[in-house]
């Protein structure tokens, strides 16, 4: 095969010009498309929506006969209820019509559906209740939309292990499910109503509450009660945080909040790390030297007037978040670090 | 393609290439539109709003401490001077509610009946010829406006409740907008009125921080509006700028400190009694975000607001009046 360009001479000036020029040329058009995708303008949207129908209000609602899982629901009153008002489905692309800027919540936790229904007590109409029914997919993003909700002096539903009462509504996770019973008024019927209406839903899932295994790889000791939480993406405003389990906890100088998130490897694990030291230092986070009692490999920033500490231990990402003092994050992140010792992922 | 290439056919190659992609390159930019798409030659676009500020009002704030919802609106009305400063006789009023939500007022997601109807029975004492209530829920109207207790304000108010329907919008630009940009607005209730009022609560919000006056105005917006979630505080600014209002009121009376805009659990609202009354919706926010356990630097829309010209987010530097309601 013959060679397609021979000359042996050096190229001249004006071809190395015109080399570098076409180069340039390129590089013009590349970072043309790469500012231009992030000027988005959402008055095309509009005009394709508006194009596709009337301006105006959004779409209605989907009611039951679109949905046999929110048709189903009126099945699971007791006796004090009647259902007032037909159930309602949304999807990923509409749930926003039913809770507006809390969807991004869920849909960055795995939202799949919500299934909806009101009831009223029989023997008063005024005090009503309505059902939400989020399917989220696995039972992560369940707890992950649970936890992050959740609201502080509930009190126990039965034996339900993720499940809370307040003085008008009553929540729950079961198995892919997260479930918000929420009364029109502290009413004590109606509460209770909306307890019974609760554990029927639960019991009609078939699966046990789920016990995710990150969450007993924390340490007990100093964990506040009811702060365990699963942020499934961009923790602490950081976009390379996937599925991170976190708890407050109680330090001789403060709270502070451990986290731990399970990577694919070793490597991935550390570079993470690296990740988030670089995203703290770029938000105007100053690295500092931890002390030898912190663990192998970690590094400590101060950052905002409380210091962050991450490391990596196999392939676990773990740190402390908005520590008060640099010795309670290198106390929390010991006490982590030895926790995970005992941990086989 | 075989057989050796010169220095000529290399430059000949090349000149082509430079050719080509400057011809596409030239295409492209000929296309390339940085604007809107045009708007409908339909006669239904909505002309730049008007100022609904009341004259010589501008830069007044006041808070109402404790009290019930009634008596904390009138005692800050009457520090700024009553009603009869921002509401004249023979005025058409609009009050622009939060009725984001079919929930019920206990839950303090949406404005509250309570103070709604003490709204309405003030302007109608200061002389106001017609006042209407409106909202575009995202969810069905009807119900939001029924569950909420709203509807039943307005209408035992006597003011006119006016539902979302599609030929109640106008699609609207907003002069040197980003955002609002040939973007269906509910423009009836603007175009019939003299005066407009915000009347919001107090509220988290998981987006933007927090939902306040400023916000409430996002319930202008027609069509798949989530889509500004993306740019929330970038919309909240815009919207600010759109509505230059009469007045701004703020239920603090019960604030939602987490969990917002739905919220859904009593434990989710805290009684900071106070209600907020302002001409100036910026200063109105910052002064609100206390209540929420915030800073106003904490809101970003806040520190835009006032960098684009809008109000002052040094609330304190208006002098406000700060009253008790308690008894009055």
């Amino acid at each position: 095969m013959s060679p397609h360009f021979v000359n042996p001479a050096r190229p001249k000036g004006a071809e190395k010009l015109l080399g570098l020029g076409l180069l340039l040329a390129l590089a013009v058009v590349g970072l043309g498309i790469f500012f231009s995708q992030f000027d988005y303008n959402p008055a095309v949207e509009s005009w394709r929506q508006l194009k596709k129908g009337p301006a105006g209000p959004a779409p209605a609602a989907k009611t039951s006969d679109a949905s046999d899982a929110a048709a189903a629901l009126a099945a699971l009153a007791p006796a004090s209820l009647t259902p007032a008002g037909p159930a309602q489905s949304f999807g990923p692309d509409d749930l926003y019509v039913k809770i507006n800027g809390k969807a991004d919540l869920y849909l960055t936790s795995g939202f799949v559906s919500l299934a909806s229904q009101r009831f009223a007590l029989k023997n008063d109409a005024e005090a009503w209740l309505e059902l939400y029914a989020y399917d989220m997919g696995d039972p992560r993003g369940a707890f992950s939309v649970f936890s992050q909700q959740r609201r502080p002096g509930g009190q126990p539903l039965a034996d339900a292990p993720l499940a809370y009462v307040t003085a008008n509504a009553v929540y729950a996770a079961r198995g892919r499910y997260y479930l918000e019973v929420v009364g029109s008024a502290g009413n004590p019927a109606l509460l209770a109503a909306a307890r019974d209406l609760a554990l029927n839903f639960l019991a009609s899932r078939g699966d046990r509450a789920e016990t995710l295994r990150e969450a007993s790889w924390f340490p007990g000791q100093g964990m506040l009660s009811e702060s365990l939480a699963l942020a499934r993406e961009g923790a602490f405003g950081f976009a390379g945080f996937k599925d991170l389990f976190l708890a407050r906890y109680q330090t001789k100088d403060g709270e502070a909040v451990a986290f731990i998130s399970l990577l694919p490897n070793p490597a991935a694990a550390q570079k993470l790390a690296g990740d988030y030291l670089g995203f703290i230092a770029a938000n105007g986070g100053k690295e500092m030297t931890p002390p030898p009692a912190a663990p192998p490999g970690a590094r400590l920033a101060e950052f905002i007037g409380s210091h962050e500490l991450v490391f990596s231990q196999g392939p676990l990402l773990a740190g402390v978040h908005e520590a008060p003092t640099a010795a309670a994050a290198v106390e929390l992140a010991a006490s982590l670090a030895g926790a995970l010792r005992e941990v086989r992922p | 393609m075989s057989g050796p290439s010169n220095r000529r056919e290399f430059l000949i190659r090349a000149g082509k290439t430079g050719l080509a992609l400057t011809g596409v390159g030239g295409l492209g930019l000929g296309l390339f539109s940085a604007g809107p798409p045009p708007a409908q030659p339909d006669g239904q676009t909505l002309p730049e709003l008007p100022s609904y500020a009341a004259a010589g009002t501008q830069g007044r704030l006041a808070v109402a401490r404790g009290g019930e919802r009634a008596q904390g609106l009138e005692a800050a009305l009457k520090a700024l001077g009553g009603m009869e400063q921002f509401v004249k006789s023979g005025e058409r009023v609009l009050i622009k509610v939060n009725a984001a939500f079919a929930s019920p007022p206990a839950v303090c997601a949406t404005t509250h009946p309570q103070i709604l109807a003490a709204l309405i029975d003030l302007c109608r004492r200061a002389g106001a010829k017609s006042i209407l209530v409106t909202d575009n829920p995202i969810q069905d109207p009807l119900s939001c406006f029924e569950l909420s207790g709203l509807a039943a304000a307005a209408r035992s108010g006597g003011a006119e409740l006016l539902l979302p329907r599609p030929e109640a919008f106008r699609r609207y630009t907003l002069p040197g907008g980003r955002l609002i940009v040939d973007w269906p607005v509910l423009a009836e209730p603007l175009l019939r009125a003299d005066r407009v009022i915000g009347l919001a609560p107090v509220k988290d919000h998981h987006r933007s921080g927090a939902s306040l006056s400023m916000k409430n105005w996002y319930g202008l917006l027609g069509g798949r509006r989530n889509i500004f979630h993306q740019d929330i505080h970038g919309i909240i600014v815009e919207l600010a700028a759109m509505l230059r209002p009469t007045l701004v009121i703020l239920d603090g009376v019960q604030s939602m400190l987490r969990n917002g805009p739905t919220g859904g659990s009593l434990s989710d609202l805290k009684d900071t009694g106070r209600i907020i009354v302002s001409t100036d919706q910026v200063a109105a926010d910052a002064c609100a975000a206390d209540l929420l356990g915030k800073t106003p630097a904490q809101l970003p829309f806040i520190a835009r607001a006032q960098a684009t010209g809008l109000g002052n987010a040094d609330w304190r530097a208006l002098g406000p009046q700060e009253v008790e309601a308690s008894g009055s």
